[in-house]
């Protein structure tokens, strides 16, 4: 159903836990987050890795270079599922977290907002990025990438193989060869670097492992080999009508694998536009009361207002719950933006 | 098999659940008190239960498998069946989290190994499920098990039954925020979860 | 088809007769009467006391009189026979026989009724005083050829 943990990259997923957890865990994750950047982990530091984004891959006993994996992964969605129970348990922590902290329903409804905000605001950048890719050379990109770890499992099966050069040995003798994930990492290094020799070629034999690996490679590479891929990058939008598209097509489907159930223009003020979900599907197991009717939406709200707000189209967003026939857990999505915006679309678009 | 009535009683013998099926308005309909002091005595009597075992029973403990079989489709929808409403209700109908047209489709062993499983009286019959968390699911039945082959039969399909209404209390309580545990349950699409799999039974 | 223990509560809330077989299989093994059951006796009845209640509560009043029958424990079943007079017989049993009512039956019109009621000798209401009532009393049945009759009808039961 909803793949958020899956797809919202590390930065993302850090904040929520930056957020979400007490602070003396968000101690240790922050630590986490500027290792990642200066490029470095620290030893010993023992954490979970979440769901397949790649946390830091480690192991007690060792002391050397890290590999992230979180940024030699491809920006190229996968379909990944992930439990909507575990989903709804971490969305009802979050919740239960900032009901505690804030003393009026307003500062929760805020809080909920701001923490969808930051993810809106990537969302942004990455749908617009993958939207760019069309899907001929998406389907050639992804092919690559499974060349690519069908590689990665010949040489995990037959490390052997594989001529050690100066730096990989230097990766490889750190990492622990009983663990299999380390291995894979190592080996997605090695075989990031040479990517414009073998760029085309779907080569599975070991061999291409062999080739000249450098412990500093930039991870950056797989990327760079699927921004070759667009030919075209996608145009900003500059039309409210043509980012509410977006939103209620692209981002709607990212999120909830379903695109929104109606996108609507309020007849009364130019300003407003609804968005409207049936069945919201992080809070249909909340029981709506009189007392917060709704108020769990805000998370959503958040992201879309943190999406718009970040596109140059400053608005307030507010959900509403209107039951309607059988769908009692229907949702509006009340876009407000601000008036200056309206101005310059008449301005400019008549 | 019909259900008169679902009882949902927490760890400490509170009850905090309880709901009538019947339609018929009798006169003996309990009150609220009526129930809860119900529910506190299933409860005693069930903690009671476990010290009141045969002395042979102590000295050589039988081996009882408590594995209960799956009997398919209590309390949903059969798409199998050839009711065409049935196939369009099954369509429409999702089971929240759980994927596919039914809860679990596999035995599962009882957590219940020395309480109370079920009272047979004259006019009716009462099932307990206990959770492994010392939840107790009591279910009373208009119709009286005949003591003969099926008794087993009832007490297995009662047992999926009540496991399904488990289910269903761990996506609609559970996953709200603002209920707080052991408290009464207030919730209307859990309300209406359990009526949906009480109509199905029939 | 094994029977465990045999029990006998009267009007007073008193144990009036036990009979416990230990080893399954052995016919003689067992207590008969045994003042160290006490506690379990009284521990049996409450539980039936509060579970008939419950049940008087429950059941419709139009439908006649809701005894309870048979309860399922983890491991073991009791089965229950309430008298008009208000006399509760027992049997706790295994898993495998479902339906004990008959021999309850059995046991009350031809033991009980024979050895007990009819027995000019024997006291029927086995409270003589009324401190010995509300479960206080202490006195059981110790006719032998009741006994002896009881043994004779479960003793086939007890494989």
């Amino acid at each position: 159903m909803c793949r958020f943990l899956k797809h919202l990259k590390p930065l993302t997923v850090m904040t929520f836990a930056v957020f979400a957890l007490p602070w003396r865990f968000t101690r240790g994750w922050v630590l986490c987050e500027l290792c990642i950047y200066s490029g470095m982990a620290p030893p010993g530091l023992i954490y979970t890795s979440r769901a397949d984004t790649g946390g830091i891959q480690e192991t007690a006993q060792d002391d050397t270079v890290y590999v992230s994996r979180l940024y030699s992964e491809s920006l190229l969605s996968k379909r990944n599922e992930v439990s909507l129970s575990a989903m709804c348990f971490l969305y009802q922590g979050i919740i239960a977290h900032f009901h505690k902290r804030s003393k009026t329903l307003q500062e929760f409804e805020g809080m909920l907002s701001e923490f969808g905000a930051k993810i809106g605001l990537r969302l942004l950048e990455l749908l617009n990025f993958r939207s760019s890719i069309s899907p001929t050379s998406a389907s050639a990109a992804s092919a690559a990438n499974t060349a690519r770890s069908n590689v990665y499992s010949s040489n995990i099966s037959t490390p052997n193989l594989t001529k050690p050069s100066a730096n990989s040995v230097a990766v490889r003798d750190s990492a622990n060869l009983s663990d299999p994930q380390l291995d894979h990492s190592s080996s997605s290094m090695s075989a990031a670097t040479p990517v414009t020799q073998e760029k085309r070629t779907s080569n599975t034999t070991a061999n291409t492992a062999s080739t000249v690996a450098t412990g500093t490679t930039t991870p950056h590479n797989k990327n760079e080999y699927l921004s070759e891929h667009i030919t075209k990058m996608k145009r900003r939008d500059l039309k409210i009508l043509d980012i509410l598209q977006f939103i209620h097509s692209t981002l709607w489907s990212y999120l909830f694998r379903h695109v929104s159930d109606d996108l609507v223009k309020s007849s009364e003020r130019s300003n407003e536009f609804m968005i409207i979900d049936n069945n919201p599907i992080l809070t249909q197991f909340i029981n709506p009361s009189f007392n917060h009717n709704g108020s769990c939406d805000y998370f959503v709200c958040g992201i879309i207002s943190g999406f718009l707000n970040n596109a140059g189209f400053p608005c307030d967003v507010t959900a509403h719950p209107v039951p309607q026939g059988e769908f009692e857990r229907r949702t509006v999505f009340l876009i407000k933006f601000n008036d200056q915006v309206v101005e310059r679309e008449t301005l400019r678009y008549g | 098999m019909s259900i008169e009535a679902i009882l949902i009683v927490n760890k400490s013998g509170g009850l905090i659940y309880h709901r009538d099926f019947n339609n018929k308005t009798s006169a003996t309909h309990l009150n609220g008190n009526d129930y809860l002091i119900l529910a506190s005595t299933v409860h005693s009597v069930f903690a009671i239960a476990s010290q009141v075992t045969p002395k042979a029973l102590k000295l050589s403990p039988p081996k009882i498998d408590f594995t209960i079989p799956y009997h398919p489709y209590v309390g949903v929808p059969n798409p199998n069946s050839s009711n065409t409403s049935n196939r369009r209700t099954v369509s429409s109908q999702k089971l929240g989290s759980f994927k596919g047209p039914d809860f679990f489709n596999g035995p599962f062993t009882s957590w219940n190994k020395s309480g109370i499983r079920q009272l047979i009286t004259d006019h009716f019959t009462m099932y307990i499920y206990q959770s492994l968390t010392g939840l107790k699911f009591v279910a009373l039945g208009s119709s009286v098990a005949v003591l003969g082959k099926n008794a087993a039969v009832s007490n297995e399909v009662a047992d999926n039954f009540l496991r399904k209404v488990y289910c269903v209390y761990s996506e609609y309580v559970m996953k709200d925020p603002f209920y707080s545990l052991e408290m009464p349950i207030k919730s209307k699409t859990f309300d209406q979860s359990v009526k949906s799999l009480v109509d199905n039974l029939l | 088809m094994t029977v465990y223990s045999f029990w006998i509560f009267d009007r007073h809330c008193n144990c009036v007769f036990d009979r416990e077989w230990t080893i399954p299989s052995e016919a003689r093994s067992g207590t008969l009467n045994s003042r160290q059951n006490d506690d379990t006796a009284k521990l049996l009845y409450g539980m039936l006391f509060s579970l008939q209640s419950i049940t008087n509560k429950i059941a419709d009043p139009a439908m006649g009189a809701n005894n309870v029958q048979c309860i399922t424990m983890g491991n073991f079943r009791v089965h229950a026979f309430k008298t008009a007079s208000g006399l509760w017989f027992l049997l706790l049993t295994d898993f495998k026989q479902q339906n004990y009512s008959q021999v309850l039956q059995h046991l009350y019109s031809e033991v009980y009724v024979k050895y007990v009621v009819h027995n000019w000798l024997s006291p029927v209401d086995f409270a003589f005083t009324s401190d010995e009532t509300q479960g206080q009393g202490f006195r059981k049945i110790h006719n032998r050829r009741f006994v002896a009759a009881v043994e004779s009808v479960l003793q086939p039961m007890l494989v």
